[in-house]
């Protein structure tokens, strides 16, 4: 059952998403193009020009905006209206359980979170290359893999690395989960759910950034001693460390609130 | 026959201390009966409505379907309509039957075609461009295209023109299997008396009376309308 409710959510999602995508797709191929041409640039004698120059930098950024606001809040207001509005009564009708409901909806939302990140990246990426110098373009991937080998190649840094790449991982699916739970716990409201829902997301934002500022108090990285190397790499992977430990935990919690909601305190209006 | 739906001391209190929506409600419904499930607005049938599809815990008590709580496989032998629009407005009508039938291994696609093309509904159409009665059909054909052991239909003629609770009553009764069960709640009780079996009466949580219409009418020498409104007179 989870497989087809994965399809049926991809189905009613792709459209805007994917169509945000393209959108910035399509002005970094434009704005790819445009920078290499002389006659296109901010520095024309030609209003014209200058002022779709302008015109297009600020339909640039709003796309880059819109995708990253869409990736995340399109998803929530899916969870939101899917489940816990007059289409809940189909979905927590149909004979899946609570979790396949919650699983169907987060891998769609961290898949399209996935593709507007790297098609970010990538569009961010392709407009500094192609305003670099020819020469400054030759010369450029040579350069970054240079700097690559120069990190120390110990088993600490490899540690960190993992550790990063876990945390990111980790902190996808606690941005996902955070939402859903505030969304539920709003729910519990009599009144107001969705703006108890949007108090219950900011409490909760809130109290992992004072976890967080705890944490690192507590790994002694403030006064952290950066002229010994052993021990700034010990405090880094401490600390790293804790900060997957928490998101971890707070992701977990955040998952279990959702599910236990869903299956005992469900109220649709 | 075994009892397709058996309610236990069954309670529902939204908030503590506060007068339940349903209180200690004890009834059975047997294999192949239309029920007519009745009351004044306020009186809880949505309540217990929601309590046998799994979507409110009951506070107290307990409710089987089919000798199970509500859950996953109870859902497998309930059609449920509720009383709102719960379908997206966005998918087609053909993506609508698609979703049911992947769902549902009990949903008839052909049958729910032929009443779709009875009503000449495309399947092509989006629901945002149809209109609410439309909805409301598209829902219906949906939920009895399905060989469901029990039907629970939520208000299904409320707010519809007389024509179109026609169309709703013929629907209901083509293709409504004879094995099944059937609860339908409403307070237009004449426009669907002359179909059912039996009648429950609930009033503030608690039910008032159980029995069915035959008995209603040679006991009480009342149609089931007329008796309604001598039980509930405000």
């Amino acid at each position: 059952m989870l497989k087809k409710l994965f399809v049926h959510e991809w189905k009613d999602c792709w459209r805007l998403v994917g169509l945000m995508n393209l959108i910035v797709i399509g002005l970094t191929l434009i704005g790819t193009v445009v920078m290499q041409s002389d006659t296109w640039s901010f520095a024309s004698e030609n209003a014209v020009i200058r002022l779709t120059m302008t015109l297009y930098v600020m339909a640039y950024i709003a796309s880059i905006a819109a995708l990253s606001l869409v990736t995340v809040f399109f998803f929530y207001n899916r969870f939101y209206k899917n489940l816990y509005t007059d289409q809940g009564y189909l979905m927590h009708t149909l004979p899946v359980t609570q979790h396949e409901l919650i699983w169907s909806k987060t891998f769609v939302a961290l898949i399209w979170q996935l593709i507007g990140g790297l098609v970010m990246v990538i569009s961010i990426f392709s407009f500094f290359f192609s305003m670099l110098d020819p020469a400054d373009k030759k010369n450029f991937w040579s350069d970054m893999f240079e700097g690559l080998s120069e990190i120390p190649r110990t088993p600490s840094v490899a540690v960190v690395i993992i550790l990063f790449v876990l945390i990111a991982i980790v902190s996808m699916f606690m941005n996902v989960f955070m939402g859903y739970a505030a969304i539920s716990i709003g729910q519990l409201f009599k009144k107001q759910r969705l703006l108890g829902a949007i108090g219950i997301y900011i409490g909760l934002y809130m109290l992992l950034q004072m976890v967080s500022s705890y944490s690192m108090v507590f790994v002694n990285f403030i006064s952290i001693d950066t002229y010994s190397y052993e021990k700034m790499m010990q405090t880094i992977l401490t600390l790293l460390l804790v900060v997957l430990l928490v998101e971890a935990a707070a992701t977990i919690a955040f998952y279990f609130i959702s599910a236990h909601i869903m299956k005992n305190q469900l109220n649709l209006e | 026959m075994s009892a397709l739906v058996q309610c236990m001391n069954l309670t529902k209190c939204y908030v503590k201390g506060k007068t339940p929506a349903v209180s200690d409600l004890n009834l059975t419904i047997e294999r192949g009966h239309i029920v007519g499930l009745l009351g004044p607005n306020g009186s809880g049938k949505t309540t217990l409505i929601k309590m046998m599809n799994g979507l409110l815990k009951p506070t107290d008590g307990v409710v089987l379907i089919g000798g199970s709580e509500p859950g996953v496989e109870t859902k497998k032998h309930v059609s449920y309509l509720p009383e709102r629009t719960y379908l997206e407005a966005q998918r087609t009508v053909e993506d609508l039957v698609d979703f049911f039938a992947d769902f549902y291994e009990d949903f008839k696609t052909d049958r729910a075609y032929e009443m779709l093309q009875s009503l000449n509904i495309q399947p092509g159409d989006r629901l945002k461009t149809l209109s609410k009665g439309t909805k409301e059909k598209i829902q219906l054909i949906l939920v009895m295209s399905r060989d469901a052991d029990l039907y629970i239909l939520d208000e299904p003629i409320a707010g519809v023109d007389p024509a179109a609770r026609d169309y709703i009553m013929k629907t209901i009764l083509n293709n409504y299997n004879p094995e099944a069960s059937l609860i339908i709640s409403t307070h237009l009780i004449s426009d669907i008396e002359s179909i059912l079996d039996d009648v429950i009466f609930i009033k503030n949580g608690q039910l008032v009376l159980q029995a069915s219409v035959d008995e209603i009418r040679e006991k009480q020498g009342k149609t089931v309308d007329a008796y309604f409104r001598e039980v509930f007179a405000c």
